[in-house]
């Protein structure tokens, strides 16, 4: 009678999954057998769905399945840190066949291999957001990160005076994205002639950059400035320099919701914006582009906004109404 | 006389063998039915899960989380558990990768050098909860988890390391026919372990460990001996899934494992092992991994959000156990 | 009218009655001794009284009236508090914190501020009132055993309790400590409260107590004044069963020196242990609960190894530092606490009979299922196990089958020197002599045996020789012809000899 009762039990947890699964995956993912037949189907796989950022990117590529009449769904693990569960998600969306992968690799490195048996399928890989420098790759669509750096660290240059003592908070410790970012702000700052006091990386987390922030104020407290590589880490680095009842000019890198608001406050400074509705856009647009058998470049760059107290309150109107 | 006792719902004189059978059949046996109605259900729901390709991608998936859930059933018999399992996997691939790719060495050395690391980190375990009389392996594998982990992100400087020999990757990413070389691995393995925990000493001295420590004592059985051996399992089954999953993803990378040890806990105690020790079977907790495997793998089919997923793995862990609860209150009682 | 009236109480566990009508009756203001054996049903009755058990039958009265006692809680109203062996203290906190531990006074009712002048202040004159010198301040940890029983009967003033029951209070304590309880006792006697003092030690009985009432297999035997009687009238009322053929004692000539234990002591103690054992012979070893009987067992099997001293097993030096040096060398011990360290209670019958000699069954390089089945069920039917199954786990038999489940454990092991510590407790009647038949075909087979026991009639019934403990020493050693329940006691307790 008891495992009765346990089998009913899975049963309904599966219904409860199917049901609520289906509106997260798209228009068109509710009913996979009608669509299936006269649309293409493309799989959309982010390093997450459960971050600001990626949000945007899901709505970005929505936005492109209903526009462009796609069969299309977008999944992603619970975290940036589930390397493994994302190397599966994408073998399991190999078993529906789709038409087309769009692809922001967590640690392109592990993902290779299965891309491999989406060639040998012939199915067309579009990466997004992170480059995996694979040769099969049909295309890599995303921001330059050594320019969006580099744009900040003239902006940063800019609120400042040359022979300025400034800091670098960068991402986790061999994160391409992050890593190219702070190289970029680095040299565009020593170019307008700052001196980099500290370069620390606080894993892109809020409470690590606060932490790493108040450090910094410690060893070196005639710091005028501050670059960050992501904007939870500007934010972060932010709460630690106002508990010191100081002010300095901070600037972050996304262009989230939060940061925005940020600007719009007046604590910080300014921020270096990706567009990541457009990059999840682009990816399904250009994937169609391939399954209807067109031939697209092997490198498309997605710009960057420089967002500042002029132009922020614009940007949140946007990204509100997109993701609405 | 002696009387029957009261709560003998057996009949004194009936046939032994059959009941015998059945007593431990019935152990593995709920979870297997789950197992079965679990793919039932999916089957129904989606055109994508019965296929071959889909079951071998189950088979591979499950791979690396059966391979530490052994290590932990090790564990959990004994009445402890390895918390360090995930970053102990990630250090001695991160090692295998420094000495493959970085210096060039032979492949077969690297495979030796990471089941060394995962070896010596479990021996480690072991020590520091029999010699150092640490309290719980809670805490000594705790402090292992985090050392281990730190320790895989220093080696390269947090850089993920790929480009595998082919030896390396063999046994994570070969086929055999169309299984996976990887889940056969699996299945030797947990065959090998059936073995040796049902039909050799040390097997049993696990067991009596972990259902009464003293008592196992008192019988003579080397218990800090028996318990270091578990420990040192654990760390080279964890060192043997992070091969299967270098060969998978063909790279190595310091956040290997982040957090497989409560996956490696949910499929031991899915499969009906008692956290109180002395109690589970080897076969119960391959079930529990599939079961883990195949929710994920049906959740993903279905396109249902990550979040919800873990949602639904939570749920499915406990409703595994309290059922375990009552079938053991359903026993005692009477 | 007594305080209390405790009258035809009846209790049976599973169908075997452990109470049969027991009678008590404590004064206002004295100091009330209950006296018996292990098993005559003493932590039963208290625990009926504390709201622990449910009675079966029988009326309590209080003050004169009759109540009902289901819960704890109900003995905590009516004034009656229980202090244990194990105390009830909160080692982190202060003196004055425990005293108030659940029954903190508040600032103003309902609200979670707590009112800790006047707790600290009511703390003070408590510890006045039991004439003791305790900082309220300190946590409990940093006091000694003996203060920290005072804090417990403190506790009990607090909650305005007319009756303290203490269980062998003194079984921890130093002589100093437990002169410092009897003097607080007189104190707070003076004062209207009444103890139910539970002890196995006749000396202590007069020294603290008015009356005592004896108990004997779950029955009210007398209650008497204890200045008018006499110790060998307490102890043959205690004991006084008649031994008859509960007890299969057959006659055998002893044999050789099976076990010798030279000097032998154990960590902490002051004295060391000689003695020896012979085949063909039971030996009994008597004495009070902590009389060490069970520690020199321990030792001479390697569970706390020895500090100095030397084992021989037929005439040859063993070295022991472990319990699997002991199996070597050809011991078992059946310890007291079966389910602690006896079973493995979530195993099957045969995995508790095979587990101590694995080795023995394998067949080429793997354990044999089969082997171990034949084996554990040749075991059931000698030892008459029920019921036969032996697949069930450990747990699901009775107290005195999964005695025998470890006995078969160590036969299983082929040993050669068996040490018994009390292994009849809480067993039935039936098994009990199932155990006896055993002991004297181990005996018959040359083993040597060593039976510890409390229970002085299994002793005068089956031992060839009794070994009397006390405090750590054997202070007699009593052929079969010679031993008697009163020489016994008189070594055991070590006075009241007239």
């Amino acid at each position: 009678m008891k495992r009765a009762l346990s089998l009913l039990l899975a049963l309904a947890m599966i219904g409860l999954a199917g049901c609520r699964g289906a509106p997260a995956g798209g228009d068109a993912s509710g009913s996979p057998e009608e669509g299936a037949g006269d649309k293409p189907e493309i799989v959309v796989v982010l390093k997450t769905v459960s971050s600001q950022y990626w949000r945007f990117v899901e709505a970005g590529a929505k936005q492109a399945f209903a526009d462009l009449g796609v069969n299309g769904t977008v999944i992603g693990p619970a975290s940036e840190a589930q390397v493994m569960e994302q190397v599966n998600m994408l073998e399991d969306a190999l078993s529906r066949n789709p038409d087309a992968l769009v692809v922001a690799p967590i640690q392109p490195s592990t993902a290779i291999p299965v891309f491999e048996r989406y060639r040998e399928k012939g199915i067309p890989v579009i990466l997004i957001d992170t480059d995996a420098g694979w040769p099969g790759q049909t295309t890599f669509i995303g921001t330059d990160n050594a320019t969006a750096g580099r744009q900040g660290g003239e902006l940063l240059a800019s609120m400042l005076q040359p022979g300025d003592k400034v800091a670098l908070i960068s991402g986790a410790l061999g994160n391409p994205a992050t890593d190219a970012r702070i190289k970029g702000a680095k040299a565009a700052l020593e170019k307008a002639g700052m001196v980099v006091v500290a370069e620390q990386p606080a894993d892109s987390d809020k409470a690590k950059a606060m932490a790493v922030m108040e450090n910094i104020l410690q060893t070196a407290p005639d710091v005028k400035g501050v670059f960050c590589a992501n904007d939870d880490m500007a934010i972060g680095a932010l709460r630690a320099i106002e508990a010191k009842g100081r002010k300095l000019p901070v600037i972050g890198t996304d262009g989230t919701l939060e940061a925005l608001e940020a600007i719009l406050a007046g604590s910080l400074a300014g921020t270096v914006a990706q567009r990541p509705v457009e990059m999840g856009y682009k990816g399904v647009e250009y994937a169609l582009k391939v399954v209807k058998g067109e031939t697209i470049p092997r490198r498309i760059t997605v710009g960057v906004d420089l967002l500042t107290r002029d132009n922020a309150a614009e940007k949140i109107e946007f990204l509100k109404q997109i993701t609405k | 006389m002696s009387p029957v006792p009261t709560n003998a719902a057996v009949a004194p004189d009936g046939p032994p063998r059959a009941r015998r059978l059945s007593e431990e059949v019935r152990h593995g046996l709920g979870a297997l039915l789950g197992l079965l109605l679990l793919c039932l259900v999916l089957t129904f729901l989606s055109d994508k899960f019965f296929t071959l390709d889909n079951l071998m991608n189950i088979a591979r998936q499950s791979s690396v989380n059966s391979l530490l859930a052994l290590g932990m059933l090790l564990t959990i018999l004994t009445a402890g558990i390895d918390l360090s399992v995930g970053s102990v996997l990630a250090l001695s691939i991160m090692t295998m990768g420094v000495v493959v790719v970085q210096w060039q060495w032979n492949p077969f050395v690297g495979i030796a050098v990471c089941l060394g690391v995962g070896t010596f980190l479990g021996w480690l375990n072991g020590l520091m909860l029999t010699k150092l009389r640490l309290p719980h392996p809670f805490i000594s594998t705790l402090g292992t988890m985090n050392i281990a982990r730190g320790l895989a992100l220093i080696v390269t400087g947090a850089a993920p390391i790929a480009g595998f020999p082919e030896a390396v990757q063999y046994v994570g990413r070969a086929f055999a026919g169309p299984v996976p070389v990887s889940f056969l691995l699996v299945v030797a393995m947990y065959g090998l372990f059936h073995v040796v925990l049902t039909r050799t000493a040390t097997g049993r001295y696990i067991y009596a460990i972990g259902s009464n420590r003293e008592a196992a004592r008192l019988a003579g059985i080397p218990v800090d001996r028996v318990l270091i051996l578990v420990y040192t399992l654990s760390g080279l089954l964890a060192a043997l899934a992070g091969l299967v999953l270098v060969g998978r993803v063909n790279s190595a990378y310091p956040l290997a494992g982040l957090g497989y040890e409560l996956d490696a806990i949910a499929a031991v105690i899915i499969g009906g092992a008692s956290f109180f020790g002395g109690v589970g079977t080897v076969w119960g907790t391959l079930i529990g991994a599939l079961i883990i495997a195949v929710l994920r793998n049906g959740l993903n089919l279905l396109d249902v959000a990550a979040d919800l997923q873990t949602v639904v793995i939570g749920a499915v862990i406990i409703v595994a156990v309290y059922l375990d609860v009552l079938r053991q209150r359903s026993r005692k009682g009477a | 009218m007594p305080l209390l009236g405790m009258r035809n109480i009846h209790k049976a566990f599973a169908g075997n009655p452990v109470l049969r009508g027991v009678d008590l009756a404590v004064n206002e203001g004295e100091v009330h001794v209950l006296l018996g054996e292990n098993g005559a049903g003493k932590s039963t009755l208290i625990k009926i009284l504390t709201g622990a058990y449910p009675k079966d039958q029988g009326e309590i009265w209080w003050k004169g009236r009759a109540v009902t006692i289901a819960a704890p809680i109900d003995a905590m109203r009516l004034g009656i508090a229980a202090i244990y062996q194990e105390l009830n203290l909160v080692p982190h906190l202060s003196v004055w914190e425990n005293l108030f531990l659940g029954q903190e006074l508040r600032r103003v009712k309902g609200f979670p501020f707590l009112d800790r002048r006047t707790m600290r202040r009511r703390a003070v004159e408590c510890l006045r009132l039991l004439g003791q010198d305790i900082d309220p301040d300190v946590p409990v940890s940093r006091l000694g055993i003996g203060q920290q029983q005072l804090v417990e009967i403190a506790k009990a003033l607090v909650r305005d309790a007319k009756l303290i029951i203490m269980d062998e209070p003194t079984a921890s304590l130093t002589d100093a400590e437990a002169e410092q309880l009897f003097a607080t006792m007189h104190a707070l006697r003076s004062k209207g409260v009444a103890f139910l003092y539970i002890s196995h030690r006749l000396e202590e009985i007069r020294r603290v107590g008015d009356r005592v009432t004896v108990l004997r297999d779950g029955q009210t035997i007398a209650t008497h004044d204890v200045r008018r009687v006499s110790a060998e009238t307490l102890i043959e009322q205690m004991v006084g069963r008649k031994i008859t053929e509960k007890y299969p004692k057959k006659p055998f000539v002893r044999g050789a020196e099976g076990l010798r234990v030279e000097n032998l002591k154990r960590k902490g103690a002051n004295h060391a242990v000689s003695f020896a054992a012979y085949q063909g012979e039971v030996l009994g070893i008597a004495g009070l609960v902590g009389a060490g009987r069970t520690e020199l067992a321990r030792a001479i099997f390697g569970v706390d190894p020895p500090e100095s001293g030397r084992i021989y097993v037929f005439g040859e030096e063993v070295h022991i530092r472990s319990p699997a040096d002991a199996i070597r060398a050809g011991m078992a011990f059946i310890t007291e606490d079966r389910k602690r360290e006896g079973l493995f209670l979530d195993q099957s019958l045969s995995f508790n009979v095979a587990i101590a000699n694995l080795p023995a069954f394998k067949r080429r390089a793997l354990l044999s299922p089969a082997k171990i089945r034949e084996t554990a069920e040749r075991y059931m039917r000698e030892l008459r196990v029920r019921p036969f199954n032996c697949s069930l786990r450990a747990r699901n038999f009775s107290g005195g089958n999964q005695q025998k489940i470890v006995l078969a454990k160590w036969l299983c092991t082929q040993a050669k020197i068996f040490l018994f510590d009390e292994p009849t407790r809480g067993i039935d009647v039936g098994a009990k002599v199932d155990v006896y038949h055993l002991i004297n075909a181990l005996v018959e087979n040359g083993a040597v045996v060593i039976l510890i026991s409390s229970e002085l009639p299994e002793l005068l019934g089956m031992c060839d020789r009794i070994l009397v403990m006390r405090e750590g020493r054997i202070v007699a050693d009593l052929p079969r012809g010679e031993a008697t329940q009163e020489r016994i006691m008189k070594a055991a307790t070590g006075g009241m000899a007239e």
